[in-house]
């Protein structure tokens, strides 16, 4: 017994030796958790081991999280990440509930220079005045279109968003009820609505903090798209929605199975990999009328330190590494994402992308953000709840506005 | 006064031993007293103060009084519609599982040949993981390609739209909840095998045939077990989520978050949704209490029914 309990006790103080001496020479270690999963992880994985070869303060531990609500869950028990990344939508709801570490002391400490980034993609960054978050892409739709079918049609692109249904409707091909090739862009579902309401020079929101979907952009938005599902019915257009699935080898934009695209510039990633031949272009979305100019509603993947991170200092250094042009081109080059450091823009790898230069473009044409206020996903919800009552027919688009700006005063 | 003195000193040793044995006990209890403590007890009386509280993980509760359960009520628009699915989900997914593995059960216990191999291959559904079973149905139901479709193709019937259509979401989830009854099963296999063959003997003399059989002794000698699979069963439909969660996300943008019309928002992930995805815990534990009250009232209400309708061997 008493031999056990001396080889316990050695085994112990070998083990707070060891610690200690461990602790000596060790490096500062960050733990960075991200959402990103399979080559766009194995692709951040290299830029940690770029950023921990760079330096010798610092050891980054990366950690794939592609749930959320995990990395939310370990907040609440204060053994989160160091550092870790989500979307611009959500940086006012975190801030409010006291999430973000406010980093404009470190901004200033380490004079790093935001103007790199584009204005708008600070200020979703930015609450009370706070740079709370650092952006690493600029993400925007852009209106695909598949060019053959075009050309085989003999049509051109639509610039506008009457022209959009009425070319949508002459590219749809039906076989009795059945729909072979989607001419409207509502593949993906979610993408059409904010792309669409932000070129036709509406907005979700008049003042920045509240609510407000009862202006003309939004409207005629919602007009085209519910005159398109009239057209062919609910059940048509769902059941060819179903049955391919987003940004795979069943994708009805990847197949050639549709006609008009919006989606982001990640789109062209997915295409290499499935349809490398497939002869399509990228255009800005279409708007009111053939002289606006197209606003590109833009949102971000940002990184941010939460309140309980160990080592603030090192998640900072290793943020700034990041989604500057050394640490973030490797990455947003192999997945296809538009930079947000102004920095890569010129590179010429970037540009070589294909449809790169037409996202450049639709940033530098103009650009607005989706609300930030804090209850903006419930707001988001309703909206999309709304206007699919719309298009399944139960509501007017009127109705729909009502509903939308009714339910929005008695959201929690 | 020495037998007093032997009799007092043998109590004593008595009382030492049997304190000594319930320390012992006691001591061998302890990680499991600490653990429902630490992490049932608690938890749960917190979660009920919380549930009166605007809770923020960060920064702690602010009392708030019967503001989250009075809005769940009065203003929250998707309340109603996951109390709605659910009970849909919970009720009739359940009635359809009850039934389809009762039937196989009584099949499978038939003199059968290769009956341990048909058992095993009813059972094996549900032993997969929900995860992969849940994509491996994503496919089977899909509109164009889907099996199931070309299946109904083939019969001359025309194609479904399982996972696009607000009116047919749920019964595919409820055919997907049927494939993988094989716990059921087996538990009604097990409880077949103890029905007494006396009794169907003593029938048969009296000239009953095989539906009265079944009616008369099967029937009521598995009411037990259909009791005990009732109650499990709404208990678990009431929290019913991973399957509706896996295919309204799986597919990523093209999907609406709880399924199209929100036809697959059911009470546990609207629950989810309000605490992980809106911070509003305190609104999800208000949730959480409530959906406790009324398993608690449902199954008091079996429990008290079943006098009626459930048969012990031993009365």
């Amino acid at each position: 017994m008493k031999k056990v309990s001396l080889v316990l006790a050695l085994v112990m103080l070998f083990s707070v030796l060891g610690g200690a001496a461990l602790a000596e020479g060790e490096r500062e270690k960050v733990e960075f958790w991200y959402l990103w999963s399979g080559i766009e992880a194995e692709m951040l994985e290299d830029t940690i081991a770029s950023y921990n070869a760079s330096q010798d303060k610092y050891e980054v531990i990366g950690l794939s999280v592609p749930d959320e609500s995990k990395i939310k869950v370990s907040y609440g028990s204060g053994d989160g990440p160091d550092i870790t990344d989500s979307f611009s939508s959500a940086v006012s709801t975190y801030y409010d509930q006291g999430i973000l570490m406010n980093l404009n002391e470190y901004i200033e400490a380490a004079n790093y220079d935001l103007s790199v980034f584009p204005d708008a993609m600070i200020d979703c960054c930015t609450v009370d005045g706070n740079v709370v978050a650092l952006p690493i892409n600029v993400m925007n739709y852009m209106m695909y279109y598949n060019v053959d079918m075009f050309k085989d049609a003999g049509l051109e692109p639509p610039t506008t968003i009457d022209e959009l249904l009425d070319i949508a409707e002459k590219m749809t091909v039906m076989n009795g009820d059945t729909m072979e090739v989607l001419g409207f862009p509502v593949y993906p579902y979610a993408y059409y609505l904010d792309a669409a309401v932000y070129a036709c020079g509406g907005s979700y929101t008049q003042d920045g903090e509240t609510l407000n979907v009862d202006n003309e952009g939004f409207r005629k938005a919602v007009e085209i798209l519910k005159a398109y599902y009239d057209k062919y019915g609910y059940d048509t257009i769902s059941a060819f929605q179903t049955a391919g699935s987003w940004l795979d080898a069943t994708d009805p934009f990847i197949n050639g199975k549709q006609a008009l695209r919006y989606d982001g510039s990640w789109l062209v990633d997915f295409i290499n990999n499935y349809a490398p031949d497939l002869n399509y272009e990228a255009l800005p979305i279409p708007t009111m009328t053939a002289d606006d100019a197209s606003v590109a509603v833009i949102s971000s993947s940002i990184f941010y330190i939460p309140y309980s991170a160990k080592c603030p200092d090192g998640a900072f250094d290793f943020m700034a590494y990041l989604v500057g042009p050394e640490g973030a081109k490797g990455f947003l080059t192999a997945s296809c994402n538009v930079p947000a450091h102004a920095g890569l823009y010129a590179d010429p790898d970037m540009a070589a992308i294909k449809c790169f230069p037409e996202f450049f473009a639709a940033i530098e044409g103009g650009t607005a953000v989706l609300p930030t206020f804090p209850n903006w996903s419930q707001c988001s919800s309703l909206i999309s709840d709304a206007v699919e009552q719309v298009v399944v027919g139960n509501f007017t688009v009127d109705q729909c506005v009502e509903y939308i700006m009714t339910e929005y005063e008695n959201l929690y | 006064m020495a037998i007093a003195d032997i009799t007092t000193r043998k109590s004593k040793k008595q009382l030492a031993y049997k304190l000594q044995r319930n320390l012992w006990g006691l001591a061998f209890s302890v990680p499991w007293i600490v653990g429902f403590l630490w992490l049932t007890l608690i938890p749960t009386i917190q979660s009920a103060y919380y549930s009166f509280t605007d809770y923020s993980i960060t920064k702690g509760g602010k009392w708030v009084g019967w503001k989250n359960y009075i809005y769940l009520f009065t203003k929250d628009r998707l309340f109603s519609k996951a109390v709605t699915n659910t009970l849909y989900i919970t009720f009739i997914g359940l009635a359809a599982t009850l039934v389809t593995a009762l039937i196989i059960a009584l099949l499978l216990n038939t003199k059968i040949r290769f009956r341990p191999i048909f058992r095993t291959i009813f059972y094996i559904p549900s032993i997969l993981p929900t995860v992969a079973s849940s994509l491996v149905w994503m496919w089977l139901l899909n509109s164009k390609y889907g099996l199931i479709n070309s299946m109904l193709n083939a019969l001359g019937i025309g194609s479904v739209n399982w996972l696009g259509d607000a009116n047919w979401t749920k019964p595919a989830l409820i055919m997907m909840g049927t494939w993988g009854c094989g716990n059921v099963m087996i538990i009604f296999l097990a409880a077949l095998g103890d029905v007494p063959i006396s009794l169907y003997e003593a029938a048969e003399i009296d000239g009953a045939g095989s539906m009265s059989k079944f009616r008369h002794i099967t029937l009521p000698s598995l009411s037990p077990t259909i009791l005990f699979q009732l109650i499990t069963g709404i208990i678990s439909g009431f929290q019913y989520f991973t399957q509706a969660y896996i295919i309204s996300n799986a597919g990523g943008a093209e999907q609406r978050t709880f399924g199209p019309e929100n036809s697959m928002l059911f009470y546990a992930g609207y629950m989810y949704n309000r605490g992980f995805g809106q911070f509003q815990m305190g609104l999800a534990c208000a949730m959480a209490w409530l959906l406790f009250l009324l398993a608690a009232i449902v199954t008091a209400v079996i429990l008290k029914s079943s006098r009626h309708w459930v048969y012990y061997g031993g009365e």
